[in-house]
């Protein structure tokens, strides 16, 4: 089995080491609270319901990107696709309340939702009021009527900035819950791979993909998704990706969505940059009002080929929180 | 094996071993006992990461060996004067060590089962069941899966059941039976689809392949017994 090289030390510190330099590069608005993993919004405003968001280290930049002005006040980060210890989460979970409560917004992972609920029950024998939103965006992975059962993946960046915009009005814990709720029912995402990007730890590829083929729909490691098909151009491929993800979101003429295209890891700038000439191109010739595309890495598998296009669908609520300026290491508006 | 079998079994073994044969353990022997356990899940490292490459995400190993590391080390530094505080802190350091569904699965397999032994200084038989039964239910309520869902419990009910015959037993050969039948456990996943975690976006192509988790559930029994065992011996 042929190995990719990966600049690390050790594969023991992968997560200690990676999190320090992330740290180091962000001092001047984030820092750690008792442990690294533990990564915490060094101006918070008083009166507001903190958002803490977290996960395994694996899909960086997220969580630990998304901390920062009206992005989330907290991200607690686990060891190699391992959701973050509950004792961790607690410790953010005190970090950042102020009285208001705590809303927890993670991916869909059997891992995460025991250590989180279980953070929660921690959080509560100490007075701390939560509430749970888990992104299940992965349209490849259970059909729409399953919603509950997907896994989360891309998706969450929206989700997160949404919560956060509403959080940083004087909105209660259950207001912000319910944006956060119904923002996370109006998320979907798709992952088009080119080719299997290689764990951290030993270069050994998650997956394969014969060379003249895609797969839409793909899991983060590889899972299946909708089947394999042979490579086509980018627009093709982008309209089909559209149509799936504007069925799921059983989108009609008029309504208006905000996208991120993401690159899986390896896919240049260039190609996001072609792909989303056509989500723009496209999207009004569906009758579907574009309010917004982001373009950038957001959420990678490591050096997987490919690149994903979420989508939310915005009421006239959403859209305002989504509009709000921003500021974090991923995520700037 | 029927349990008045054993008895006779061990009767005759006490006779010819004296008082060096141990049906009870203090406090200092259960520490012990998990050290030992500790050494070998860890030696188990590479085998369990492989287990888990044919339907996971295969870091069990590296999972479990991180875990077991920091309990090695805090039973190392810390006095315990109850036997439910041994697990307790086993419970938690796997807990805080690894994350994820095996850091509160385990974690709860110890925690969980420490409430049988509330203020008790010696292990046996009868108490164990009841760490056991109290483990499993705790497992079931906190992650939702039931027997047959290619879980960890598929390793551990079988255990349960088999606890409530073998109380009266010494506790090496109650732990000897714990092995066997869990272990049966494991054979038994490899006919089971996953109902959960990474495997279940596996679907039928898990099948064939035993659980990690319940690999590690069994593997702690035969290790408990393999501590008795030899201490008996020496």
């Amino acid at each position: 089995m042929s190995r990719e090289k990966k600049f690390i030390n050790d594969p023991k510190k992968i997560s200690s080491e990676a999190l320090a330099g992330y740290l180091f590069a962000t001092s001047d608005y984030l820092h750690a609270e008792g442990s690294n993993h533990v990564i915490v919004a060094n101006e918070f405003s008083p009166d507001k319901v903190g958002i803490l968001i977290g996960g395994g280290i694996a899909a960086e930049p997220l969580f630990m990107g998304y901390v920062g002005r009206n992005m989330a006040d907290c991200a607690v980060i686990g060891n190699i696709n391992a959701a973050p210890a509950p004792d961790l989460i607690l410790k953010g979970t005190q970090a950042i309340n102020r009285g208001k409560g705590v809303l927890y917004i993670y991916n869909n992972y059997p891992g995460d939702i025991l250590c989180f609920d279980m953070a929660a029950e921690l959080a509560e024998e100490e007075g701390i009021e939560t509430r749970t939103v888990r992104n299940c965006d992965d349209v490849g992975s259970a059909p729409s009527d399953k919603r509950p059962e997907r896994r989360g993946i891309v998706g969450a960046i929206q989700i997160i900035k949404v919560a956060a915009g509403a959080a940083s009005t004087s909105m209660d814990l259950d207001g912000v819950f319910q944006v956060a709720r119904r923002a996370g029912e109006q998320t979907s995402t798709l992952i088009v791979a080119a080719k299997s990007g290689s764990y951290l730890e030993n270069g050994e590829m998650m997956f394969n993909l014969a060379d003249d083929e895609i797969e839409i729909g793909v899991g983060f490691h590889g899972e299946p998704g909708l089947g394999r098909q042979n490579m086509k151009s980018a627009d093709e491929i982008v309209d089909v990706v559209l149509d799936t993800l504007l069925e799921d979101l059983h989108c009609k003429s008029g309504d208006r969505v905000a996208v991120l295209v993401n690159s899986m890891g390896a896919t240049s700038i260039t190609e996001l940059f072609i792909i989303n000439n056509r989500v723009t191109q496209t999207l009004p010739e569906r009758g579907i009002e574009l309010h917004r595309s982001d373009i950038g890495f957001f959420y990678t598998s490591q050096n997987m080929s490919g690149f994903s296009i979420s989508m939310m669908k915005l009421d006239d609520e959403l859209a305002v929180y989504y509009d709000l300026p921003a500021y974090s290491f991923s995520y700037k508006r | 094996m029927n349990w008045q079998f054993i008895m006779i079994f061990q009767h005759i073994h006490l006779a010819t071993n004296g008082e060096k044969m141990k049906t009870v353990l203090d406090i200092n022997d259960v520490v012990r006992m998990m050290k030992y356990v500790s050494r070998q899940i860890i030696n188990w490292q590479d085998l369990l990461n492989e287990a888990d490459r044919l339907i996971g995400d295969g870091d069990h190993g590296t999972s479990m060996a991180r875990g077991f590391e920091a309990v090695l080390e805090v039973l190392d530094t810390e006095a315990f004067s109850t036997l439910d505080s041994v697990f307790l802190t086993i419970g938690n350091t796997i807990l805080s060590a690894v994350g994820g569904s095996a850091g509160v699965i385990f974690c709860t397999l110890f925690r969980s089962g420490s409430k049988a032994l509330i203020g008790k200084e010696t292990l046996d038989s009868v108490c164990m069941a009841e760490f056991l039964e109290k483990a499993m239910e705790a497992i079931m309520k906190r992650g939702g899966a039931k027997p047959g869902d290619k879980t960890m419990l598929d390793a551990l009910y079988p255990a349960v059941i088999r606890s409530a015959e073998m109380k009266q037993a010494p506790l090496g050969e109650f732990l000897k039976e714990m092995a066997v039948v869990s272990d049966q456990g494991v054979e038994n996943t490899k006919l089971m689809k996953a109902a959960f975690g990474r495997a279940k976006t596996y679907k039928e192509g898990a099948v064939g392949f035993a659980d990690p988790g319940a690999i590690t559930t069994s593997l702690i029994f035969k290790y408990m017994e393999e501590f008795i065992a030899s201490e008996v011996a020496t």
